[in-house]
C-alpha cells in the first residue's frame, strides 16, 4: 500500500506552516514581537527535546548554553569587532564544543546524578558570566551589532528577525523529525525507556546520551546567538538556574519527546503572559503553577496527552 | 594563624546550617528517591517567619519554633497533594514537582513579601563574643550549637527510635517495609516533617546573619544537594559530615582564594566528583560492580 | 573447545559467593539447561556472561576471546544475547518499535547520515522494519505488531523479550526463566519456537524452574548450588545424580 502523501499529519503541518510564515504580515508591532521572542523559546524546546523528550536526561543547565552561545557571539563582536556572522558561527561551533567536554563526564552519571550536575554546571555559569566582570560586563554586555544583511534584507528589527527565526525553527524541527524515526532516535528513546535494557540490546548508551546533549547544547548556542544579534545587549539572567527551569517547564508542559509538544509548549507559557499582560515576577508562578498541574494531572504534557488517549486526535497532530 | 581559626571558626557555623539543610534533603531522597528541592522555599520561608514575628514584637527564638511548626505542616500537606500522587510514576516526575513547588513559592514570595531585603535584627547579632583570637557574635555561636545539636539530635532520633527505624527500614526496601507492616504513608508524613522543621530551622538561625528576601534559599538547598551527592545520597552521616566540609571549605576559599566566587566551590567540586565517580563519593557503585 | 568457555568465574558480594569457581563449557548449536535452587547463582552466571556484573576472578571465553568484565552492548554486538527474569520491555512503545531496537547493533547509520538523509541511512530505515515485521511473523507476534508493548498479554510480551534479543543476530541466547508466569499451553508454543532458532544453528542457555520442562527440552544441562556447579551432564545422568536430589530436598 503506496504511503498516502497528504496523510493528516502533513496537512496540519502545512497549514501551521503557512500561517507562521505569514505572521509578520498578519501581526504588527507588539503582537509581531511577542510571536518572534517566542520563537526564541521555541528553539530552546526543540533543542532541550533532543535530551530531555528523546533520551530521556533532565537537564537544568540548558539556558546555561543559551547564555553561553550569546556572549560567544557578542564577545566576539564587541571584543575583536568581527562581524555578526562569523561571530555567530563561531560561538555556536564554541557552544558545542563545550557542552561535548561538559557532557563527557556527565553521561556518565544517571537519574538525579545528571540533573543535579546540570543544575550545578547552569549554577557555575551563571556566576562566572556575572561576576568576570571585565570580560563579560557583569550585568549587561552591550553593543552587539545586528546580523549583516543578505543583499537589501536588513536584519534590524523583529519583522525581518523573524525569518531568521522562522528559518532556525524549520531547521530544529527537520532535525527533530528525522531524528525521531531513524536508529538514532530509536536509541535514544531505548535510553529513555529503560537504560539498562538498552545497553543490553546492544546501545552503547553513553556515546548516544553524549551526542544527544552536545546537540542540545550546540543548538542551545545557535539559539543564543540569534538572540545576541536581535536584542543586541544581553545579561547574564539567560544562563540563570531560573531561566533554565522556563525552559524545562515549558517543554514539559508541551510535552516532552513529541514535536509539537516542544513547538506549542514554549509558546503557551510565552505568549498567554504576554498577552494577558502579566508582570514579569507573575510569571514564574504561572509556570510552576502550569508545571505541576502537568506533573500531577497530565505528565505526557498536554501533546503527549492528546496523542495518548485521543488516538483519533493523534493523527492530526504532527 | 588567627585568620585561619577564623575562617575555619566561620566555617563551621555556616556548615552547621548546610548540614541541617542537607540531612533533610538525604531524609527525603532516602525515603521516596526524590531529591526535594521545594526545601529550600521551607528555608528561606522561615526566615521571613522569624522576621515577620520579630516585627509583631515575639522574641527571636520563639519565632524559630513557629517556623518549624509551620514549615513542618507545610512540609506534610506537600507530601500529600504533590508528591504522593506522583510517587508511583517516573522518579523524574517527582524531582520536577519539587522544582516546580520551589519556583512557585520563591516567585510567590517575591510578589507577596516584596522584593526588598529583610534585616532580621536580635540582640545576638550584636553580641560579642571572643574565644581566644576567635571573634564570634552570639548569634553565630548560636547558629553553630543549634545547628550541630539539632541535626545530630536528628539522626539520634532515627537511629534509636521506633519511627526511626521504620523510616530506615522503608529508605533501604520500600516494598519489603510495607510486606513486613510498617505504615509507608506515615512514614513518609513523619520524614517530611522532620525535613521541614530541619530546612526550617536552618533557614530561621541563618536569616539575622544573611538578608532575608524571596530567593535566599536558592544557593543554598542547591548546596544542600551537593552535599548529599558527595555524601552519598541518602546517607545521613554523610550529610552532616559533608555539610560542614563545604562550610570549611567555602569559608577558607572565599579567605585565601576568592570572595566573589565563594559558591562556585561548591559546584565546582561536584562536577569534578562526578567525573570521577559517577553515583558521588560515598554512593553504591554503579551496576557494573 | 566450546563455542563458550568458563574458567574459575568467580563472584562475591559482601561475604556471599553468587558465583564460586564455575567451569563449564557450552557447545555450539546444544541447547544447555541451567537449573539449581533458588539463589543459587543462575541469574548471577548470566549477569557474569552478558557483562552485566564484572567478576572478582576468573574468564569467560566466547569464540575465542575473553569477554569477562566488558561493557554489556559490546558483548552484545559480538553475539550474545539474553532475556530477563521479569518481563522487561520498552512499555511505552508499540511492540514493532521494541524489535526495531533490537536491530540496533547490527545497524550503522549515524547521526550525520541520518541528518543528511544519506543513501545508507535511507536504505537501513527501510529494511529495519521489514526484518522487524519477519522475525515478528516467526515469533507468532504480527497481530500485535502495532500495540504498545505494555498492553500485550504476559506471554506475548515474553515472546517479544526473546524477539528483540533475536533481533540483535546473536549466536547465542541466555534465556532467564522464559515460561514462568505463563499457562503450559502457551509455555509450549515457546518451546518449540526455542527449538526452532536452535535448529536454524542458535546456541542456548536456558534458565528454567519447572523441571521437567529442562529435561525435556535441553541437550544437557549444569546444576548450580550455592554459586558452584554440581553436576553437568544430560538430563538422563542429571535426573539420577544424588546430589542433585540431596540439593533441592535439603532448599526448598
Amino acid at each position: 500500500m503506496a504511503k498516502k502523501v497528504f496523510s493528516k499529519k502533513v496537512l496540519v503541518a502545512f497549514i501551521l506552516f503557512i500561517f507562521f510564515a505569514l505572521v509578520p504580515f498578519l501581526f504588527k508591532g507588539y503582537y509581531l514581537t511577542a510571536l518572534g521572542m517566542g520563537l526564541f523559546y521555541v528553539l530552546l524546546g526543540l533543542s532541550l527535546n533532543l535530551v530531555t523528550g528523546f533520551a530521556g536526561s533532565i537537564s537544568i543547565c540548558h539556558g546555561a548554553f543559551y547564555g553561553i552561545g550569546a556572549y560567544a557571539c557578542g564577545l566576539l563582536i564587541v571584543k575583536t569587532g568581527m562581524t555578526f556572522w562569523p561571530a555567530f558561527v563561531l560561538g555556536t561551533v564554541i557552544t558545542g564544543i563545550i557542552s561535548f567536554l561538559v557532557g563527557i563526564p556527565f553521561v556518565r552519571t544517571k537519574g538525579p546524578y545528571f540533573a543535579i550536575g546540570t543544575l550545578c554546571f547552569g549554577a557555575i555559569v551563571s556566576l562566572i558570566i556575572l561576576n568576570w566582570v571585565s570580560l563579560t560586563g557583569g550585568i549587561s554586555l552591550r553593543g552587539i551589532t545586528s546580523p549583516g544583511g543578505l543583499g537589501i534584507v536588513k536584519f534590524k528589527g523583529m519583522t525581518n528577525y523573524y525569518y531568521l527565526l522562522f528559518a532556525a525553527v524549520l531547521l530544529y524541527i527537520y532535525i527533530n523529525h528525522k531524528l525521531r524515526n531513524s536508529r538514532v532516535g530509536r536509541a535514544l528513546i531505548a535510553i529513555r525507556e529503560d537504560e539498562e535494557l538498552a545497553e543490553c540490546t546492544g546501545v552503547n548508551t553513553r556515546w548516544y546520551k553524549l551526542l544527544a546533549f552536545s546537540v542540545a547544547g550546540l543548538l542551545a548556542g545557535l539559539a543564543g546567538g540569534l538572540y545576541a544579534g536581535y536584542m543586541r545587549a544581553i545579561d547574564p539572567g539567560l544562563a540563570s538556574i531560573g531561566h533554565s527551569f522556563t525552559i524545562l517547564a515549558m517543554l514539559i508542559v508541551g510535552g516532552t519527546g513529541t514535536i509539537s509538544g516542544a513547538i506549542f509548549g514554549p509558546l503557551l507559557l510565552w505568549l498567554l503572559p504576554e498577552f494577558l499582560m502579566v508582570a514579569e515576577d507573575f510569571r514564574l508562578i504561572i509556570y510552576g503553577v502550569f508545571l505541576l498541574l502537568v506533573i500531577l494531572f497530565m505528565p505526557r504534557g498536554i501533546a503527549g496527552q492528546l496523542k495518548y488517549s485521543l488516538p483519533n486526535i493523534s493523527k492530526w497532530i504532527p | 594563624m588567627e585568620e585561619l581559626l577564623q575562617q575555619i571558626s566561620n566555617g563551621l557555623v555556616l556548615g552547621s546550617t548546610y548540614a541541617l539543610l542537607a540531612f533533610a534533603v538525604a531524609l527525603i531522597f532516602g525515603v521516596m528517591y526524590v531529591p526535594n528541592f521545594a526545601l529550600g522555599a521551607l528555608y528561606m520561608l522561615a526566615a521571613y517567619v522569624s522576621f515577620y514575628f520579630m516585627e509583631w514584637g515575639v522574641h527571636y527564638l520563639i519565632t524559630i519554633l513557629i517556623g518549624v511548626v509551620i514549615m513542618a505542616i507545610l512540609a506534610v500537606i506537600m507530601e500529600k497533594l504533590v508528591f504522593r500522587p506522583i510517587e508511583s510514576g517516573p522518579h523524574a516526575a517527582g524531582f520536577i514537582a519539587a522544582l516546580g513547588l520551589f519556583v512557585l513559592l520563591e516567585n510567590a514570595a517575591f510578589l507577596g513579601l516584596g522584593a526588598e531585603y529583610r534585616i532580621i535584627r536580635t540582640s545576638y547579632v550584636q553580641m560579642p563574643l571572643e574565644i581566644g583570637p576567635i571573634k564570634l557574635t552570639f548569634q553565630r555561636l548560636l547558629v553553630l550549637m543549634a545547628g550541630t545539636g539539632l541535626s545530630i539530635g536528628a539522626y539520634f532520633f532515627l537511629l534509636k527510635s521506633k519511627i526511626g527505624k521504620e523510616i530506615r527500614a522503608v529508605s533501604q526496601n520500600r516494598e519489603a517495609a510495607a510486606l513486613i507492616g510498617i505504615d509507608i504513608h506515615w512514614v513518609n508524613y513523619v520524614a517530611f516533617a522532620i525535613s521541614g522543621i530541619l530546612a526550617a530551622a536552618s533557614g530561621a538561625l541563618v536569616g539575622p546573619l544573611a538578608l532575608v528576601n524571596a530567593s535566599m534559599g536558592m544557593m543554598p538547598i542547591t548546596k544542600a544537594f551537593v552535599v548529599v551527592v558527595l555524601g552519598g545520597m541518602g546517607s545521613l552521616p554523610g550529610a552532616i559530615a559533608g555539610g560542614f566540609i563545604l562550610g570549611l571549605v567555602e569559608s577558607l576559599g572565599a579567605g585565601y582564594l576568592s570572595s566573589a566566587y565563594k559558591d562556585c566551590f561548591a559546584f565546582g567540586v561536584l562536577v569534578i566528583v562526578l567525573m570521577i565517580r559517577p553515583t558521588g563519593l560515598f554512593g553504591a557503585k554503579e551496576l557494573r560492580e | 573447545m566450546g563455542i563458550i568457555e568458563v574458567n574459575q568465574l568467580t563472584k562475591y558480594f559482601g561475604g556471599v559467593a553468587a558465583a564460586d569457581g564455575l567451569e563449564f563449557q557450552v557447545e555450539q548449536g546444544e541447547i544447555l539447561g541451567v537449573i539449581g535452587p533458588n539463589g543459587s547463582g543462575k541469574t548471577s552466571l548470566f549477569n557474569l556472561i552478558t557483562g552485566i556484573y564484572k567478576p572478582n576472578h576468573g574468564e569467560v571465553i566466547f569464540e575465542g576471546k575473553n569477554i569477562a568484565g566488558r561493557k554489556p552492548y559490546e558483548i552484545l554486538k559480538r553475539g550474545i544475547a539474553r532475556t530477563f527474569q521479569a518481563t522487561r520491555l520498552f512499555s511505552e512503545i508499540d511492540v514493532l518499535h521494541n524489535v526495531m531496537i533490537g536491530f540496533h547493533s547490527r545497524t550503522k547509520s549515524g547521526f550525520g547520515g541520518v541528518l543528511l538523509g544519506s543513501r545508507s541511512a535511507r536504505k537501513e530505515e527501510k529494511e529495519v522494519p521489514e526484518k522487524a515485521r519477519e522475525l515478528l511473523h516467526f515469533m507468532h507476534l504480527d497481530h500485535v505488531k502495532d500495540k504498545l508493548a505494555g498492553n500485550i498479554t504476559g506471554a506475548e510480551q515474553r515472546r517479544l523479550m526473546i524477539t528483540i534479543a533475536l533481533a540483535t543476530d546473536p549466536r547465542v541466547l541466555l534465556l532467564d526463566e522464559p515460561t514462568a508466569g505463563i499457562s503450559m499451553e502457551e509455555a509450549s508454543e515457546l518451546l518449540e519456537l526455542i527449538m526452532e532458532t536452535r535448529n536454524r544453528g542458535m546456541t542456548v542457555l536456558l534458565i528454567e524452574h519447572n523441571m521437567k520442562v529442562a529435561m525435556g527440552i535441553s541437550d544437557r544441562m549444569i546444576v548450580l548450588n550455592f554459586g558452584k556447579k554440581i553436576a553437568e551432564g544430560v538430563p538422563k545422568e542429571i535426573a539420577e545424580n544424588e546430589d542433585v536430589i540431596e540439593a533441592y530436598l535439603g532448599r526448598d
